[in-house]
């Protein structure tokens, strides 16, 4: 105000009030500058509280769009598996899935083609074997062998070994 | 041929299993020779125009032979070159090379019954090269005399392997061993067994990583089949295959069971290789000592090559045919007769695994994880 004062009614010019007058125009200025640099700082503090005000508001309408959106969630997964909470339903869930892994085929193969099928067929067949585990012996009975040239025949009549390979009937 | 030939009788004849081998074990060699001509001539593998390769004569012989009215129906009816290597591994050869030639030079194992002289002659015919005129299905002549060295070069060809004992004198055994070779038989054969096991062990798998590669067990198993057959063009070494089988499934015949050699052989037991260790023992040789596993795969890895020679297999969504005990869901069911090859391909897995001494079911090299990024990466 006094600044101003003297710049409408500025008093007799002397050498000593010249000096003092000088001295207080550059606090003026100094003054002057701080004020124009703390209303600008206070200018751009209000922009950035309004723009912050503006991202909170934003966020608790999102946060109350997700908020319904949760319980929106947890009533249709209650209700549908007859319970209350997520993570029961999900229980669920992977308990009625469970089962069904196990019907999964063990490899994605195909059909043998007809040929093919044919000839494995006959490919065990032609390489068919016996089955030797239930066998201990073959139960052989040696036959009665007479020495060569020695009679032939047993008390009951009947020919053995070397007379009946000989094709020699007694 | 020799076990196909006994099952043939019982179906035929509903004899029982004892019957049917005793049949076999006691029948005149000319007879054996004459059906092995009736199996060769049925499988027709050089496709001949006409009913098959046989000639008239020989066509005359079987039709009066023991066998003749039990032809295989479905060819060819002999085993593959694998199931002869497996039971030949045993050293079964050698052994009873040496029961024949003690029994036919002296009476160090005792006197022979009748039943084992038959059983003699007809082995010095089918193994030991006394085939006369009949034995020329047995792929021996004066260029290439030795059965024994026949079979060791083309199972040198077929699988690039060989025995892994020498003569019976522990000498090396000198055979052809040719250039045209399958040597990478080996390596490729057991990581298609790895990855069967892989696939086998994922079967049941409903969460976690899955390590089943069908479209790697299908290149593998394509790769063996373009191997085998590349030393089988034009049907080579069919013939070869078929006297090889005729040799083992006779020596298997007489191991199946305590027939009246093993019992004159005071070599009674319950297994096959047992009695084949007790027999080595009474001749001085020792058999292989996985024999046991050798025997038990045989006739898996018979099938088992086979079928990969044949390439059923012939794309990734064939691949479970080799691991998995049923057809997939939805596709139709296989006739009866015609199963996968799940048990089979297991007893593989298993008892190559012990005769080889390699674990197929891990890795050699376990996957190694760095503690820092290559250099590339970083």
């Amino acid at each position: 105000v006094e600044e101003e004062m003297a710049e409408v009614n500025p008093p007799k010019a002397t050498a000593t009030t010249a000096k003092k007058n000088a001295g207080k125009g550059a606090k003026a200025a100094e003054a002057e500058a701080e004020a124009d640099a703390a209303e600008q700082i206070a200018e751009e503090a209000m922009i950035d509280v309004s723009i912050l005000a503006r991202e909170v508001e934003g966020l608790r309408r999102r946060d109350g769009e997700l908020q319904v959106q949760l319980e929106n969630l947890t009533m249709r997964l209650g209700s549908f598996w007859g319970a209350d909470s997520i993570s029961s339903g999900i229980a669920e869930i992977i308990g009625e899935l469970e089962p069904l892994r196990y019907l999964v085929p063990p490899q994605t193969g195909e059909g043998l083609p007809n040929a093919t099928v044919r000839a494995l067929h006959r490919l065990r067949a032609s390489l068919a074997r016996p089955d030797w585990t239930s066998v201990t012996s073959l139960g052989i009975s040696e036959p009665i062998v007479f020495p060569i040239g020695a009679p032939t025949g047993t008390p009951d009549g009947n020919t053995f070994g070397s007379a009946r390979r000989n094709g020699v009937e007694s | 041929m020799i076990q196909q030939l006994v099952q043939r009788i019982i179906t035929a004849t509903g004899a029982t299993t004892e019957q049917a081998a005793a049949q076999v074990l006691t029948a005149d060699p000319t007879d054996l020779f004459a059906h092995m001509e009736q199996v060769w001539d049925a499988a027709n593998v050089w496709s001949a125009p006409g009913p098959g390769p046989a000639g008239g004569i020989m066509r005359q012989l079987w039709t009066y032979g023991q066998f003749g009215t039990f032809a295989p129906t479905a060819s060819p009816a002999w085993d593959h070159f694998g199931y002869a290597f497996a039971l030949e591994s045993t050293r079964a050869v050698q052994i009873f090379r040496r029961v024949v030639h003690e029994f036919r030079s002296g009476e160090s194992l005792g006197m022979p019954s009748v039943f084992t002289q038959q059983w003699l002659g007809a082995t010095e015919s089918l193994l030991y090269g006394s085939g006369g005129v009949l034995g020329g299905g047995l792929s021996t002549s004066l260029v290439r005399p030795d059965a024994e060295g026949v079979r060791r070069n083309a199972y040198w060809r077929m699988f690039g392997m060989d025995l892994a004992f020498g003569a019976d004198d522990n000498r090396p055994f000198a055979y052809d061993k040719a250039a045209a070779n399958n040597g990478t038989f080996v390596a490729l054969f057991e990581e298609l067994l790895y990855e069967l096991w892989q696939a086998m062990t994922n079967l049941r798998n409903s969460s976690g990583p899955n390590t089943a590669d069908d479209d790697r067990i299908f290149r593998i198993a394509e790769q063996l089949t373009y191997e085998l057959r590349v030393r089988r063009q034009y049907s080579l070494l069919a013939r070869e295959e078929l006297a090889a089988a005729t040799a083992l499934g006779w020596i298997e015949l007489t191991l199946s069971t305590n027939t009246p050699v093993v019992i004159e052989l005071r070599a009674q037991a319950t297994n096959a290789a047992d009695r084949l260790k007790i027999i080595g023992q009474r001749v001085a040789l020792n058999p292989h000592s996985r024999a046991s596993s050798f025997f038990e795969m045989a006739t898996s890895l018979s099938m088992l090559l086979r079928t990969l020679e044949a390439g059923y297999v012939s794309g990734p969504e064939f691949a479970w045919l080799l691991y998995s005990a049923s057809a997939p869901a939805g596709s139709p069911p296989l006739p009866t007769g015609a199963a996968p090859l799940s048990a089979e391909s297991r007893r593989v897995i298993t008892e190559w695994s012990v005769a080889s001494g390699r674990d197929l079911k891990t890795r050699k090299l376990p996957v190694r994880i760095e503690s820092r990024p290559p250099a590339l990466v970083r």
